[in-house]
Formats: C-alpha cells, structure tokens, sequence
C-alpha cells in the first residue's frame, strides 16, 4: 500500500500534469465517494463531537443564544439522579433480557424451519410480520391488546387465568415490554440464524445418527456448534439496537417503564423547560457504555 | 449498403479496417502486489498483422493484453500504438476494441443495441451507423438475430455479436482474448478461419490470446510464446514449430508433443544406441534430443526422400487408432516415446523399430536451449 | 381465527399425507404432528396481533368497549365507519398525514438513492487509498442509531433554520439512508460482471457514462430494491420526526396515529384503522422485495 502511494505522489511533477491512470481513478473514486462521505460524516461525527460540547452546557430555550458552558454539572446532576439510574438499571435489564428472547425464539423457529416444508413460503412471511410492520402500528395494536379495561389480553390473563390482579395495569410492566420486544425482533434472529442453519450439510447429521448420537446431542454437538457465530452475532446486533432504543419503547408505554432512550428524550424535549445538556450528557454516557460493552463482547466472546 | 460481387461471392462494404496501425511494447512490466505477472515484455505488433500471443494459463498473455487495452495499469515501461505514447490514456480513449472471452454483451441490450453502442461514441449520422449495422450483421451472418436479446443466443451467436460489436467502429487495433475458448470444439474450426478471413480483410492490426497452440499456429501471422510472464520467443508458426529456441516452446507447440530423449555417454539410452552409429549429426555439448512424434517411422515405411537414422528398437506399450493414424506410446528403458504413424501395428510388449527423420531432430543443451 | 385454524390444520393434513407418501423412514406421525402444531402456535402468536388489529378497525365502537372483550366478530357486526371517520374527519387531517409521509418517503429515498448509487459504485470497483475503512465505516454509523444523535442533530436544525419545515425532515431521513444504500449497492455492483463494463470502455465510453448507461439498467432490481428499502426507513421514522414537525400540518403518519388518541374519545377503532393503512403499504412493498430478504440484503447482515 505504501508503495503505491508513494509511487503515486512521486509521480506528480511540477512541470507535467500528465495524471496516471491510477490518479485518475483515485480522483474518480473519491469524486464518487466524497459526497456521501461528506454528509455522513456530518451526520454522525460531528453530531457525536457536538453532543460530547453539548453535555457540558447549559442549552438555552432561545435557539439565538448560544449555549452556556457549565462544566460537569449536568454530569454531577444525573449522576445523583435516581431516575437515572432507574433508568439505567432497566435498559440494563431490559436489553439483556429481550436480546435473550429474541435469540432464543429466532433459534427456535429457525430449526423449526430447518427443513423445507410445504407451505413454507407462506409460513415464513407470517412469521416475519411482526418486524416489518411499522412500529406505530404494532405499537400500538399492542396497546390496544394490554388496554387494561379493554384489552383482550388483561381479560385473559386476569380474569380467565388468574394470573395478576385485577386492576393491575399490565401494559406498563417490564414484562410487557420485555415481550413486546421480543416479538418484534425474533424474526430479525430466525432470519439470519436460518441462513446459516440451512447451510450446515446433512452429512454431519447422518454420520451421527449412524453413530448412534439422539438428538440432543446431535443438537449440541452439531447445530450449536456450527451456529456459534452467528448466534453471537445476533447477539450483538441485538444489543447494540436495544440499548439505543427509543421509539418501540415510548410508542408502547410513553415514560412508564423508564429506559435510557425514553429519558434521554424526555429530558431533552418532553419536559417544561427542555433540559438538552443534561440529556446529552446522557445520551454521552449511553455512547461511551455501549462501546465499552461492544469491545468488551468483541474481545472476549466472538474470540472464542 | 453491402454489394455482393456475384462471381468471386465477396461483399464488399463500407466496413473497412483502419489503416494498420504499429504497437510498440517497451519493457512492459505488471506487478500485483508481489506476484510479476508480467516481466519486462518488449515487443512489436506490425501493422496490418495478426499477432497470437500464446502460453499456459497463467503466463501472463492476458494480462500483456489487457494493459494494451488500458484494463490494467502498467507498473513499469511504456505501450505505443502508432505515434503516441497510451501508457497513461484511459481505455476509452485508445481507440481499440475488445472481444472478451465472456462475450460480454449487454444484456439490457438487443443485439442491435449491442452492435450499435459503440458508434454512439462516433459522429456518424443515424442512416450511416443503421447503414453499418445492417453491413456487420450481414459480414457475420447474425442479420435474423439482430431484434433478439442475447441471452436468447447460442453461444457460437453471442460470439459473433461479440465480434460485430468490435470491428463496427473500425478502430485502429482489435485485441481478442481467448474469442474461441467457450465454443464446442467443431463450432471452434470453423470461427477460427472465419476470424482469420475477417482479419485479413480488414486489415487491421490484431493481438490475439489463445493457450491453445493449434488455434495459434494456424491463424497467426506472427505467434508470441510465453511463459511466467516473459516472452520465450517470436516468430512465424514455421519458425516457432521447427525451429524453437528452448524446450519449452518445443515441448508448447505439437500435440502429442514432442518426445525428449537423454543424450549421455555419447549416445541414448546411457550410451547404448551411440548418436553417429544411427546417424544422428548433432553438436557435442548436446544434453537432449528432440524428436516430433510425426517425425517418426515404423522402420522401412519412412517417406522415399530425406535422411533417416537408422532403426531404433522400442517396445510398443500403448496403441489408440484414430481412425486416419495410430498413435503408439513406446517404451525403453523407462523412457516413453509418442508416436504418431499409420503403419504401426503390433500389440503391447512387441518390438517396435523405429527410423527418426534425422532433418527435424532438434538438440538442446543443458540448459534446455536449442543448438 | 378459526379460519386460520381450519387453514393450518388442512395444510398439517396435506402436509402430513405427503410426507407419508415421500418417505418411509421419516420422522413418526406424532413428531410430525407436534412439529405443524408448533408451527401453527408460532403462525398465530405472530399473526394475531395483526388479525386482531384489523378486526379492531372494522367493527363499531359499542362492540370494542363491551364488558367482556371478544375476538371474533360476528360478520353481521363489520362496518367502514371507523375508516370514514379517518378520511373524512375534520378534526384529524389523517389523509393529510398520509400524504405528508408519501411525499417525504418518495422524496428523501430518490435522494438518498441517488448519493448512495455513485458512491456504492466507488465503494465496489475503484480503488483509492482509505476505501476500505470508508466502506467498513458505514455500518459503524448504525450502531449509532437515533436516540444518541437526536440532541446534537436537532440543535443542528435549529441553526440551519430547519425546524418544523418538510426540507428538515427530508434532509435527515435522506442522510440516514444514505449508509444502507452504500452498503446494499456495493454488495450488488460487485456482483455485476466486470467485463461488461469494461466493454463499455472499450466501446469508448467514460467509467461515468459507464455506470449511467450499463451498470444501472442492469442492476434495475437492486436499485428497485434499496429505493424501498429507503422508503420504509423514512415511512416508519418517528423520533426524529416528532422532534422536527411541530405544524399538524405538517406531521407524518407515525406522530399522526399518535396523535390521534389524543383527539377522540374511545379512540381505538380508528387508531387501529390508521395503523392497518400505514401497514398496507408497507405489506405490498415487502410482497415485492422477499425474495430478496434471504439471499443476503438482509438488514444487518453484516459481512
């Protein structure tokens, strides 16, 4: 690479502005490429330099006036802040929690679909409505189920079932959420997960029912296995999105089951008057933990 | 528009070549990352001439070709077509056309559209470039195709759209890598003397890729002979055919191919059959013979005129009958020998004797040049 | 819902006689049983919320807020009235909701296409130093997904006079299309044959008339393909939406369905009748691109 490089500025000379095919296509390349790069990079450097600006001051209502530098105080301020660290503790929980589910439950209808059946072209397309419906509408169909005078779903599992007490509202649980979550994603999970599954030859499977292995074990010692990757992949993925999440989760319960994303967007916009430091600071350390635990995931888990 | 000449069967069009134009590679060389694929070449096209560039796959013949074109940059040394220096042009601005080994028709295209994008770079008139449409696709008999997309064609069809597509703009080269290598082998014939009429009539100057040795000698004007990115040796199909420079273009050329036989102690076979005992004149330093497997004899059915050694005894190993010939492998002392005659006969284990025509028998050295 | 049953449980039974007919030493009859019966459990936990949504906007209101809630209605019972009170409300301007989403969608996804088609094609055939950590660094921008950005790239609007106009939402949802598009495109132009192009140089054309005249007609599907694709990302946007429209007039579907609870009493009925509009589309566009799903322009399929 070095080479070529410095092949390349050498050959530009003063007195001959005759440019190598190569330069022309670097010139070329990038012509095609600046643009975008260009307004990306606006879009996602800048705005996370600016946001790192942004926490240590105080943004004023007045978008004229410019914002006033505070220090650490919108950091000292969330810190001590226990609805924060409510918040914090459930994207915690949450995120784990949905990411499991959703993991699981792609793992599980994607072995179920391992094999081709009949109808499965239509089976698949059922299966994945829930993550390519819009998010309003499934949001908020879920709210309509779990309505709690309403719903359908509380008169099942309140009246009919037992379980939970009457008058509870269930929607605005962990639970619910957890749930809500889960379903919309797995189809993301069994997606990928199919791909690879449909991909490991029969042969493995063959030589070890010859072999006498029952299907436990040829499930541990073949499919899991050969499904390592992937699944850690989807994993990450998952979590990487749901740390972040916003929008699923203040579509289905608005601020009653605080996550970081929701607080992050109450602080900053939903509340008289709109604190934006103090939720760039936020939405800073959300930046800074997520990279922790990525690296930390990538290191230590996908290096296995 | 095309006029048939009804006694000679010729048309002639408005499709001319360019004047033949010069190609000057000088110490062309091609670096991919670590690997040379090409070393140095220096080489010279003469206008007007079909030049096949011809190797083992991997010797670098594409890659020559393909920085011809401008497909590849040129890491060292400089390319002229003409008068002016192309080393740093962009392939479009060349002025050379290109036959593809995947045909590479487009496939969005019909086959009019194919024929006819190249002349939209031209400032041709509409009726002059449907004019010319209408004269290749009659030069290449592909007129009831024109209407069709291409991947409702045969593949000898594409082929020849592929080649329309090149010729239509008359640029000053055409450069055809491997045109014939996905066509069956009888369709092959047949489109080779085709190219090879088309060529000479145009008049263009042509560089041609083939691995194919036969293909190469029976249509080049000129036949290049490469191997790991150097060129081994230029000539005519006669000069490169019998007259190699190294065994290496001996053994390429020929099918079967030429059979080596160990000179030590004076003689073959570790001395056992001394070299002028069966009159065979070759210089001292001689570490190996060469002999054609056509060049041989069943002792006693040699052709009337020209110079024979004397027999030699083999054991007949393999024979295949190919219908006009037989083609035998003989064996002794572990050595084999290809031979190729229609007047051998035997089954395996019988002794063979056999005349070499002493006028053909190439020597090499030791270090595998000829002498 | 029983309907759904009576169609899974003959499709089980077809299924069921075929394999009995293909096979001999396959599974036995009760694994395959349990095998269409989890099947079916999967198929209705997943379709039930969509079955339930559209039952929810075809009946009346007195049948939603009964004592006891139902699932089945009886057909007797169906009616538009929750459709007409949406696009004939005077309160709720929900077909201009509709139309606000339609134009923004169309509009930001041609001209995030229209970006990423170049740059994916430089991404995919040329090289120059730096290519390789640009077309990694594309996807790092998912990872940064809304609720991070929302803070600094509002403040960004709000400097260049862009709140509350269609402009400012346009040109956030187009830049946020334009790391898919990258991606999407470049995996496809690598597919599309080189000698092709190169024929096209060779025939005298520039690397740009290239792309224009060859590169794109040939590759119609995916172009088709990440157009939707970029559609939907903007169709289904919220946050950044709400943040930027403040004007009723303004506002797009996902904060118009929001909105819309606010507005009526006993809401659901039409709320669900916006929820089953906005989902139309959205079901005819995937109809279109899921033989494409699998074979690799996934969402995330990263590699």
């Amino acid at each position: 690479m070095s080479t070529s490089i410095r092949r390349w500025v050498t050959s530009w000379s003063v007195f001959d502005r005759e440019y190598t095919i190569e330069q022309k296509e670097t010139l070329l390349g990038y012509g095609l490429i600046l643009p975008s790069i260009l307004l990306v990079g606006a879009s996602l450097i800048y705005p996370v330099a600016y946001n790192v600006y942004l926490s240590f001051t105080e943004v004023p209502l007045d978008p004229t006036e410019s914002p006033e530098w505070v220090g650490l105080a919108n950091y000292e301020a969330l810190l001590t802040d226990p609805e924060f660290w409510q918040a914090a503790q459930n994207t915690l929980v949450f995120t784990f929690f949905s990411d499991v589910g959703a993991t699981a439950l792609g793992l599980g209808v994607a072995l179920l679909f391992r094999n081709k059946f009949r109808g499965d072209g239509v089976m698949r397309g059922l299966v994945l409505l829930p993550y390519i419906a819009p998010l309003i509408a499934v949001a908020f169909t879920w709210r309509w189920l779990l309505q709690p005078t309403y719903g359908i779903v509380p008169h099942l599992l309140q009246d009919v079932l037992g379980i939970y007490s009457p008058g509870e509202n269930i929607r605005q649980t962990m639970e619910m959420v957890i749930i809500f979550d889960t379903w919309r994603y797995f189809p993301f999970a069994f997606l990928l997960i199919l791909a690879r599954v449909r991909s490991i030859p029969e042969e493995l499977y063959e030589a070890a029912k010859i072999d006498g292995a029952g299907r436990f074990a040829r499930f541990k010692d073949i499919t899991l296995p050969e499904l390592k990757f992937v699944l850690a992949a989807v994993f990450l993925l998952r979590w990487i999105w749901n740390f972040n999440v916003f929008t699923d989760v203040w579509l289905f319960v608005g601020n009653n089951v605080p996550i970081l994303g929701t607080f992050v967007y109450v602080k900053g916009f939903n509340t008289i008057p709109p604190n934006q430091g103090f939720a760039a600071a936020v939405a800073n350390l959300m930046v800074i933990a997520l990279f922790a635990l990525v690296l930390v995931y990538v290191r230590y888990i996908l290096d296995w | 528009m095309a006029r048939t000449d009804d006694s000679t069967g010729e048309v002639s069009t408005s499709i001319e070549g360019a004047a033949g134009e010069r190609i000057r590679l000088d110490s062309v060389t091609k670096h991919f990352d670590d690997l040379i694929a090409v070393d140095e070449i220096s080489l010279e096209v003469e206008p007007g001439e079909l030049l096949v560039l011809l190797g083992p796959s991997g010797c670098g013949k594409t890659t020559t070709l393909r920085m011809i074109a401008g497909l590849e940059t040129v890491t060292d040394g400089s390319i002229r077509i003409g008068s002016e220096d192309v080393t740093q042009t962009l392939p479009q601005n060349r002025d050379i056309s290109m036959v593809f080994q995947s045909y590479a028709l487009y496939p969005h295209k019909t086959v009019r559209g194919n024929l006819a994008f190249p002349l939209g770079k031209t400032d041709l008139t509409t009726e002059e470039k449907e004019q010319k449409i209408e004269e290749v696709a009659e030069m290449l008999e592909i007129t009831d195709l024109l209407e069709k997309d291409p991947d409702q064609l045969s593949g000898g069809q594409r082929q020849r759209v592929a080649v329309g597509r090149t010729i239509i703009r008359e640029p000053r080269v055409f450069l055809l890598d491997e045109p014939l290598s996905n066509l069956d082998a009888e369709l092959r014939v047949q489109t080779r003397a085709q190219l090879h009429s088309l060529q000479r009539r145009l008049g263009t100057t042509t560089v041609y890729v083939t691995h194919d040795q036969e293909e190469a000698l029976s249509i080049a004007d000129r036949v290049v002979i490469m191997n790991d990115g150097r060129i081994e040796q230029v000539g005519t199909p006669e000069e490169v055919y019998t007259e190699p420079d190294n065994e290496f273009v001996a053994e390429f050329l020929g099918e079967p191919s030429i059979n080596f036989l160990d000179v030590g102690e004076g003689g073959l076979f570790g001395g056992e059959v001394s070299l002028g005992e069966i009159g065979i004149d070759v210089p001292r330093e001689t570490a190996r013979i060469g002999v054609r497997p056509e060049d041989a004899f069943v002792a006693g059915k040699q052709p009337s005129d020209g110079r024979f050694t004397d027999p030699v005894t083999f054991e007949l190993d393999v024979i295949e009958p190919l219908g006009h010939t037989y083609e035998a492998t003989l064996e002794r002392n572990g050595r084999r020998f290809a031979l190729q005659s229609p007047d051998l006969e035997g089954e395996p284990g019988d002794p063979v004797e056999i005349q070499f025509d002493a006028e053909t028998i190439l020597a090499f050295d030791g270090d595998g040049r000829r002498l | 819902m029983i309907l759904k049953l009576i169609t899974s449980a003959t499709e089980a039974l077809g299924g069921l006689s075929r394999r009995f007919r293909r096979q001999s030493i396959e599974a036995p009859l009760w694994e395959r049983a349990l095998f269409y019966l989890t099947l079916g459990v999967v198929g209705f936990v997943s379709v039930f919320p969509f079955y339930y949504m559209g039952v929810t906007s075809l009946v009346p209101e007195s049948w939603l807020y009964s004592r006891v809630p139902q699932a089945i209605p009886a057909l007797a019972d169906l009616t538009l009235e929750n459709y007409e009170a949406l696009f004939g409300a005077e309160s709720v301007p929900f077909v201009q909701y509709f139309l606000n989403s339609l134009f923004i969608g169309t509009v930001s996804a041609a001209l995030g296409l229209a970006f990423s088609i170049f740059g994916a094609y430089s991404f995919a055939r040329l090289e120059y130093p730096g290519r390789w950590v640009f077309s990694r660094g594309v996807l790092v921008n998912y990872m940064f997904a809304g609720i991070l950005l929302v803070i600094p790239i509002f403040q960004i609007i709000v400097w260049a006079k862009l709140v509350n106009t269609r402009l400012g939402i346009i040109v956030t949802h187009f830049i946020f299309v334009i790391p898919l598009g990258l991606y999407l495109l470049g995996n496809y132009f690598r597919s599309v044959p080189r000698e092709i192009e190169e024929a096209g140089l060779m025939d005298g054309y520039s690397r740009l008339e290239v792309i224009v005249r060859i590169t794109l007609p040939m590759s119609k599907p995916a172009i088709v393909a990440t157009y939707m694709y970029a559609f939907l990302l903007s169709w289904n946007e919220y946050l950044y939406a709400s943040v930027i429209l403040r004007d009723q007039s303004l506002y797009t579907l996902p904060i118009g369905i929001e909105q819309l609870q606010y507005a009526f009493q006993n809401v659901w009925g039409d709320v669900m009748a916006a929820s089953v509009v906005t989902t139309i589309p959205v079901l005819l566009i995937f109809l279109y691109l899921q033989k494409y799903l699998v074979e690799g322009l996934s969402f995330g399929n990263m590699d």
